[in-house]
């Protein structure tokens, strides 16, 4: 305050450098992790074992990133983003069996209408906090298995829909699995690029502070039930385009396995949670870890030892909710952050 | 005030608040004009901060009329009033601990800034004002209560506001961070921001309000310029109670 003009123009130029420097540190991060995830394709697309569960890890890693935008950013622990996962698969494929609507056409009325469920849905339950939230979310998944049954002439009820396998770009089904891959590994990227927008956006400075303290969010001018609205949209507009590549890759759904609550329900908050919810990395990290890990155990045990790999990935679990309640990469952050002190403070001392 | 020809900036008329047979602020009226500095006091319970929460709109009051600006507010979320200039710091600060120290003011300064950059260019500047810039990076969880007072101060200031409601600002803070918090609002008002503050500490009311209002009660007891007020005999009754017989 004494001299404003100088104090200014330094805060000025330590802003501009500052923001040049992050944003070249997350194009270099980005690159790094593009690159990271892509390896595994690069090194084992010729084996299908491999590609096939590296799909499902790109895939799921979307997802969680995805749901990661409204339970991790804005606080709001959805269980009920079967539902969105559901509608996004059960449009696409009835647009596309219907009318022969290319599924990368049919996945954008799916993203929409998902966009307009979602805040239509989760309107009502936005009052309640926590735990509450989550059982009231969960809700949406049964009442979305009884309309799956019931509307027969849209979702094929119980009896599901299938998709008959005519290889194409335009059908989204390819011969080669590892061009799937490929799909899902944009599906991924889309999905990060979207959640790093919207962190580094107001809506996701907004979407944090309601997450924090909503009393303080209200005081410093945020709708906070508008906020919340628009970042359900978002996240279920993802989620549905999820749910349009996944019922293309895998070409036939029913009901049971698009609400499966430990497949794909809870699945997206156990990969986040795992990861590290609220971060930007955590939700990608997870999914590589447990997709892979669960894959593999139920391909090598799955034979002699049947149930043995749930007994061994629910160990994980539990060690994880031990030893690191905030996830990987909360715990890789802490540890980093803690070298860095203790590295200052020797200097200090020397 | 009835020959006042300008319409009073902010205004209340017999504003109450109810809660269930308790009226926790019961028939307040008073005026503050463009670039006033008004402290309220009062002993603890007299209805300080429920006036700030009918104020901001985190109460809706059970009567009366709150105006801002000639423009009746009763009804407005706390949101709208916001943007409407209306800033505020919380007694029990509420800061966005997962959220750094810079990203917190953000948030604030988003609120008339829609771009990050220019946000952030803002916040930083708000940190230098308040004392806090070498702090910008920290989590705000880890800061000291008196850096958290100040990141309430900031947060508000960063929403460029025409009002600042601050309340209790001071509380448990030690002398050499009080004088600290002093200097810092004392900035604000020769900036002509117009301040409301809730304040119990009297030698810190007499350092920059030029005038009082008591609260004992739910009610407004007196109003006045601060030499006056602090020596009436109702508000030496009301702080410190009967001198024992």
């Amino acid at each position: 305050m004494k001299a404003p003009l100088p104090v200014a123009a330094r805060v000025e130029s330590r802003v501009v450098a500052s923001q040049l420097r992050s944003r070249r540190r997350m194009l270099a991060l980005g690159a790094a992790g593009a690159l990271a995830a892509l390896a595994p394709l690069a090194l084992l697309h010729g084996q299908p074992f491999w590609v096939n569960i590296l799909i499902s890890t790109y895939l799921f890693g979307g997802l969680a990133v995805a749901w990661n935008l409204m339970a991790g950013f804005a606080g709001q622990f959805s269980l009920g983003h079967g539902v969105f996962f559901a509608v996004g698969a059960y449009t696409t494929a009835r647009l596309y069996l219907l009318w022969g609507v290319s599924p990368w056409l049919g996945l954008l009325p799916a993203a929409l209408a998902c966009a307009l469920i979602g805040p239509l849905i989760f309107w009502p339950t936005f009052r309640l906090k926590g735990a509450f939230f989550a059982i009231a979310t969960l809700a949406f998944n049964e009442v979305g298995v009884v309309c799956a049954n019931y509307f027969e002439s849209l979702t094929g009820g119980p009896r599901g829909l299938q998709i008959p396998f005519k290889p194409g770009f335009a059908q989204m089904i390819f011969t080669n699995p590892a061009h799937t891959a490929v799909l899902m590994f944009s599906y991924l990227a889309l999905c990060v690029a979207a959640a790093v927008a919207v962190r580094r956006s107001r809506l996701g400075y907004y979407l944090l502070a309601v997450r924090e303290d909503e009393d303080a969010a209200r005081a410093s001018g945020i709708d906070v039930t508008g906020v919340k609205l628009r970042g359900t949209a978002l996240s279920a507009a993802l989620t549905a385009v999820g749910g349009a590549l996944f019922v293309m890759a895998v070409r036939t759904i029913d009901p049971p396995s698009l609400f499966s609550l430990p497949d794909i329900g809870f699945k997206f908050a156990l990969l986040t949670l795992i990861g590290g919810i609220g971060t930007l990395a955590g939700p990608v990290v997870g999914a590589f870890l447990i997709i892979p890990t669960e894959t593999w155990l139920r391909a090598t045990l799955g034979g002699g030892l049947p149930g043995m790999h749930l007994v061994i990935l629910g160990g994980l679990m539990l060690a994880a909710a031990l030893f690191m309640r905030k996830g990987l990469v909360h715990a890789i952050v802490t540890l980093v952050e803690r070298a860095q002190r203790w590295r200052t403070k020797g200097q200090r001392h020397d | 005030m009835t020959e006042a020809t300008a319409v009073p900036f902010l205004s209340l008329q017999g504003v109450g608040k109810r809660f269930g047979g308790l009226a926790a602020v019961n028939d307040v009226s008073f005026e503050v004009a463009r670039g006033e500095v008004v402290s309220i006091i009062g002993p603890n319970g007299a209805g300080k901060t429920t006036l700030f929460n009918l104020l901001t709109g985190q109460l809706a009051p059970s009567g009366g009329e709150i105006r801002f600006g000639g423009e009746l507010i009763n009804s407005l979320p706390p949101n709208r009033r916001a943007k409407l200039g209306l800033g505020r710091t919380f007694q029990v600060t509420k800061p966005l601990v997962a959220l750094t120290v810079l990203e917190n003011v953000m948030v604030g300064a988003f609120l008339h800034h829609r771009a990050t950059r220019d946000a952030e260019t803002l916040a930083m500047q708000v940190l230098g004002e308040i004392g806090l810039a070498h702090r910008a990076a920290v989590r705000a969880g880890e800061l000291t209560l008196a850096e958290r007072r100040k990141l309430e101060v900031g947060r508000a200031m960063a929403m460029e506001p025409r009002v600042v409601l601050l309340d209790e600002v001071m509380a448990g803070l030690n002398q050499s961070e009080v004088d600290d918090m002093i200097t810092l609002i004392q900035s604000l008002a020769l900036r002509g921001l117009t301040l409301l503050i809730i304040e119990h500490n009297l030698k810190v009311v007499r350092a920059f309000a030029k005038r009082v209002i008591v609260m004992d009660r739910g009610r407004k007891i007196a109003e006045g310029p601060a030499e006056q007020i602090l020596s009436a005999p109702e508000v030496v009754t009301a702080y410190l109670g009967k001198r024992r017989q």
